[in-house]
C-alpha cells in the first residue's frame, strides 16, 4: 500500500505564487491522495481487497487475507452460509463427517445397588478424537434410585481430563444441554437387594415360598436362602431363580415333595446383580462410541 | 500417605443443591485424585451418610494408591 507520507506534495517556484496555481496544484494533490484511500476507485492500492458494493458499504475481495493464511476472506467464508450455519459436511473434519466423533477405550460404567440406594462407578478411561487422546480418572456417583436408567455425563469444555466431577441424570436432553458436556454413558442400575421374612413352604414339586410381607419381586429374578428349617436347609445358602405366584408367594424349580413339612423361620434376600453400561461420547453406532439407547 | 478430603463445587446453584461432590486425593500423587458425587437426597433421606461415603471415598483412593505404588515398585525392577 501506498504509504501516504511519501506522497511529494506539489513544487512552486520562488517568488509571488499565482492563486490560480497554487488552487490548481493543490487539487492535484487532493485527487492524488483521495482516490488511493477511495474503495471506489479501481486503481487504488487495495482495490482488489476492499470493494465498494454499491450501496455505501462495501466488499472484502479476493486479496483480504487473514495474517498467516494464504487464502481469501471470500473464499473461506463461502463454506458458512448466511445464517451462520456450516455449508454443507466438507466443512467438518472428516473423522467427524465420515466417522465417529470420539470413541472410549473401554466400557467405562458399571454399577451396584443395596436395598435402597445404587451407585454408579466410573472407571479411568481414555476418549479418542481426531486431534488426539483425552483421559479420564475414575469416580463415582452414589444415593441414586435402583432398576433405573441414568445417563451419565462430566463438563469439560477444554477437553482438559483429569480428575472431573460425573453427574447421573434420568433425562437424556440435561446431556446436550451444555456446550461443554462430555456424554460417558447410560446405565440401569441393578434391582435393589431386599430380604423377604419366610412363613410357609410346600413339600412339593416345584416348591411354593409364603413370605411375610409383600416381596416386590418378579419372575425370574435371583434369590438366595438362609436360615430355612429342616430338609428345606439344603436350600440355605443356594441361589435359585424364582417364579412369583403373588405378592407373597413364590416358587423355585426344586423337589420339595421328601422334605418334613416347613415348621418356620428363614429368609430369601434377592440378589442385586451388578450391571455394566453403554458407552458414550462419539458419534454414529457400534463399538463404544454411540447413540443415545 | 493420608488421603485429605475436600469438598469440590460444581459451580450451579442448582446442581450444587443437589449434589454434594467429595474429592480424595493424596499430596504428590495426582494420579489417584477421585471424586463421589453424592445425591444430597439420598444424605437427606439418610439412606447414606456423609461420614459414610466419605470413608468410602478414602478407602477407593487409598486401593488406586496401593496398586500405584505397586506399578511403581515393578518399574522399579525393569
Amino acid at each position: 500500500m501506498t504509504d501516504m507520507m511519501k506522497v511529494k506534495p506539489p513544487q512552486f517556484p520562488d517568488g509571488p505564487v499565482d492563486g490560480a496555481v497554487l488552487t490548481r496544484s493543490l487539487s492535484l494533490l487532493y485527487r492524488e491522495v483521495f482516490s488511493r484511500l477511495d474503495v471506489r476507485y479501481p486503481n487504488n492500492d487495495f482495490s482488489s481487497g476492499i470493494v465498494a458494493n454499491g450501496t455505501g458499504g462495501v466488499t472484502l475481495g479476493t486479496a483480504a487475507i487473514p495474517s498467516g493464511r494464504i487464502v481469501g476472506i471470500p473464499t473461506l467464508v463461502t463454506k458458512i452460509t448466511n445464517t451462520g450455519t456450516a455449508q454443507d459436511q466438507t466443512f467438518l473434519p472428516q473423522v467427524s463427517a465420515g466417522n465417529k466423533l470420539s470413541v472410549q477405550n473401554i466400557l467405562a460404567l458399571s454399577a451396584t445397588a443395596t436395598a435402597t440406594t445404587a451407585t454408579i462407578t466410573i472407571a479411568a478411561h481414555t476418549n479418542q478424537y481426531g486431534f488426539g487422546q483425552t483421559s479420564y480418572g475414575s469416580g463415582s456417583i452414589s444415593g441414586l434410585s435402583t432398576n433405573t436408567l441414568y445417563y451419565v455425563y462430566a463438563d469439560d469444555p477444554t477437553y482438559s481430563g483429569g480428575t472431573v466431577t460425573y453427574i447421573a441424570t434420568t433425562n437424556p436432553q440435561t446431556i446436550t444441554a451444555d456446550n461443554g458436556r462430555y456424554y460417558v454413558g447410560s446405565i440401569t442400575t441393578p434391582i435393589s437387594a431386599t430380604t423377604a421374612n419366610i412363613t410357609g413352604a410346600t413339600s412339593a414339586n416345584p416348591i411354593v415360598f409364603q413370605t411375610s410381607a409383600s416381596h416386590g419381586w418378579s419372575t425370574n429374578e435371583q434369590v438366595t436362602f438362609s436360615a430355612l428349617p429342616g430338609g428345606f436347609g439344603s436350600l440355605n445358602g443356594t441361589t435359585k431363580t424364582i417364579t412369583v405366584i403373588d405378592t407373597t408367594h413364590f416358587s423355585v424349580a426344586v423337589d420339595g415333595s421328601g422334605f418334613a413339612a416347613y415348621t418356620s423361620g428363614g429368609t430369601a434376600t434377592r440378589i442385586s446383580t451388578g450391571t455394566s453400561g453403554g458407552g458414550g461420547a462419539g458419534g454414529g453406532g457400534g463399538g463404544h462410541g454411540g447413540i443415545l439407547p | 500417605m493420608s488421603v485429605s478430603v475436600k469438598r469440590v463445587l460444581i459451580g450451579n446453584d442448582h446442581d450444587d443443591a443437589k449434589w454434594i461432590v467429595l474429592e480424595g486425593s493424596i499430596e504428590g500423587c495426582p494420579q489417584v485424585t477421585k471424586r463421589r458425587t453424592v445425591n444430597t437426597a439420598a444424605l437427606v433421606s439418610g439412606d447414606l451418610t456423609l461420614a459414610a461415603e466419605k470413608a468410602q471415598l478414602i478407602a477407593d483412593v487409598e486401593e488406586y494408591y496401593a496398586r500405584y505404588q505397586a506399578v511403581q515398585a515393578a518399574l522399579e525392577q525393569l
